[in-house]
């Protein structure tokens, strides 16, 4: 795929699909815009415009989020942005839904007895307000005695979290390696930032 | 100094545990258990001068800390043979080092999500001022939860069966689907609660609720939410 090259409609096409898409643009997405099969493959061309956006300095970049790909404005410029927008998906949490979440997002699909035992704590009104906010949701039951109810990480925490899926969860040992660094040098939160 | 007790919010006992080993430098696979356990329950007792009401959990962990410390006060049975003898600490620090690393994944998560929300784009953003005016703007996919939190609040509203009623009328799904359907000609989209006149039965109510999941999964309608707890929306699915 890469050794096709890219040609400058091709380009211009993906761009106006990013910029006119309301949730993420996928491969599957852009192949039903080429309805004759010769949909340029979407991370190349994704790459190429990338570039293009660096280093014309623009305002924005393209994001690889919950499987797909957006437009979003670069974080540089949220104080501006942010005094006449609200940006969806900004979820203030407690600490006992982010440690829930956490859970779930790392251990899931898991059950609530499974977000007790590490917690140590009871957290069913915790996984209720993570229903609530679509950060969670009942993807099944467990096999074993009371076939409990199994909960996942949704879409939305993906969109929430800017991660293209939970696999690209940094790993639990690499984050305290990351925070250990980071109580050295103040730099350390832009290892977290999607690619 | 030692009577300085922090009456912090604490996510759960296994929180204010790794608090104490954070502020007293306490190696957490050498938990010193006397001392630990003497400043969890002052935290606890303070609590309770406060007239906090301390959570069954935190009341759980005081027992768990109790019979560690007399576990380790009685001689071990087998002294000579040290490959039997296992710390009856072991169990409580493995659950601290666990708890510790989602501790640690949480507040990345934190950050995570601030910075994402730094960042802008189509549909992410919605002109603040106008955020409560066009409801068809907030429509959201609508999962399983929610659905069952609407149906919930309906049967609710059903008023309570009647004694005498003997005979009762059998209302099919099939009809209910059909009935449905028939609504779509003139409109293209009807509201979840429309479909629930104000005296129908329960029975009708379930078939009704029945009727409607069964179109969602043969992909004749779609169902949207305007915000949480919100009628849900029912609109044709032209394929």
């Amino acid at each position: 795929m890469a050794k096709k090259k890219i040609s400058k409609k091709d380009l211009r096409v993906v761009e106006a699909l990013l910029f006119a898409s309301e949730k993420v643009l996928t491969q599957a997405k852009l192949n039903v815009c080429f309805d004759d099969g010769t949909a340029p493959a979407l991370p190349s061309v994704v790459e190429t415009l990338q570039k293009e956006y660096e280093k014309s300095e623009r305002a924005f970049s393209i994001e690889k989020v919950a499987g797909g790909f957006r437009l979003t404005t670069l974080t540089e410029y949220a104080p501006w942005v942010r005094k006449l927008f609200t940006r969806v998906g900004k979820t203030p949490l407690s600490q006992a839904a982010l440690e829930t979440l956490a859970v779930v997002a790392y251990k899931g699909p898991a059950s609530r007895a499974v977000v007790e035992s590490i917690r140590g704590v009871n957290s069913a009104g915790v996984i209720k307000t993570l229903l609530e906010r679509k950060l969670i949701k009942i993807s099944g039951r467990a096999k074993g005695p009371g076939r409990p109810l199994l909960y996942s990480a949704t879409e939305q925490f993906l969109l929430s979290f800017g991660l293209n899926s939970t696999s690209d969860l940094p790993k639990l040992k690499e984050i305290s390696e990351l925070i250990a660094e980071g109580n050295d040098s103040t730099g350390a939160e832009e290892d977290f930032q999607p690619a | 100094m030692s009577y300085q007790i922090e009456l912090e919010n604490f996510a759960g006992p296994l929180d204010l545990l790794l608090f104490f080993i954070k502020r007293d430098e306490i190696d957490i696979m050498d938990i010193p258990i006397a001392h630990i356990t003497k400043e969890y329950f002052d935290y606890i007792e303070a609590l309770q001068t406060l007239n906090v009401t301390v959570a069954g959990d935190f009341m759980v962990m005081a027992a768990t800390l109790m019979h560690i410390k007399a576990k380790m006060l009685l001689p071990s049975v087998s002294e000579e043979d040290d490959e039997e003898f296992e710390d009856p600490r072991t169990t409580l620090i493995h659950q601290l080092l666990e708890y510790q690393r989602y501790k640690e994944a949480a507040s990345n998560l934190n950050e995570m999500n601030t910075l994402e929300s730094q960042k802008y784009g189509h549909s992410m953003a919605v002109d603040s001022a106008t955020m409560e005016e066009d409801p068809s703007f907030y429509l959201e996919d609508v999962t399983l939860f929610e659905l069952v939190t609407v149906f919930k609040k309906v049967l609710e509203q059903v008023p309570p069966a009647v004694q005498y009623e003997v005979h009762r009328e059998e209302v099919r799904v099939k009809e209910k689907v059909a009935m449905i359907l028939s609504r779509f000609v003139e409109k293209s989209q009807i509201m979840f609660s429309e479909l629930f006149p104000k005296f129908s039965s329960r029975q009708d109510v379930i078939v009704t609720f029945i009727a409607v999941l069964e179109l969602i999964r043969d992909g004749q309608i779609r169902v949207h939410q305007k915000k949480l707890f919100d009628d849900i929306l029912l609109e044709r699915f032209e394929a």
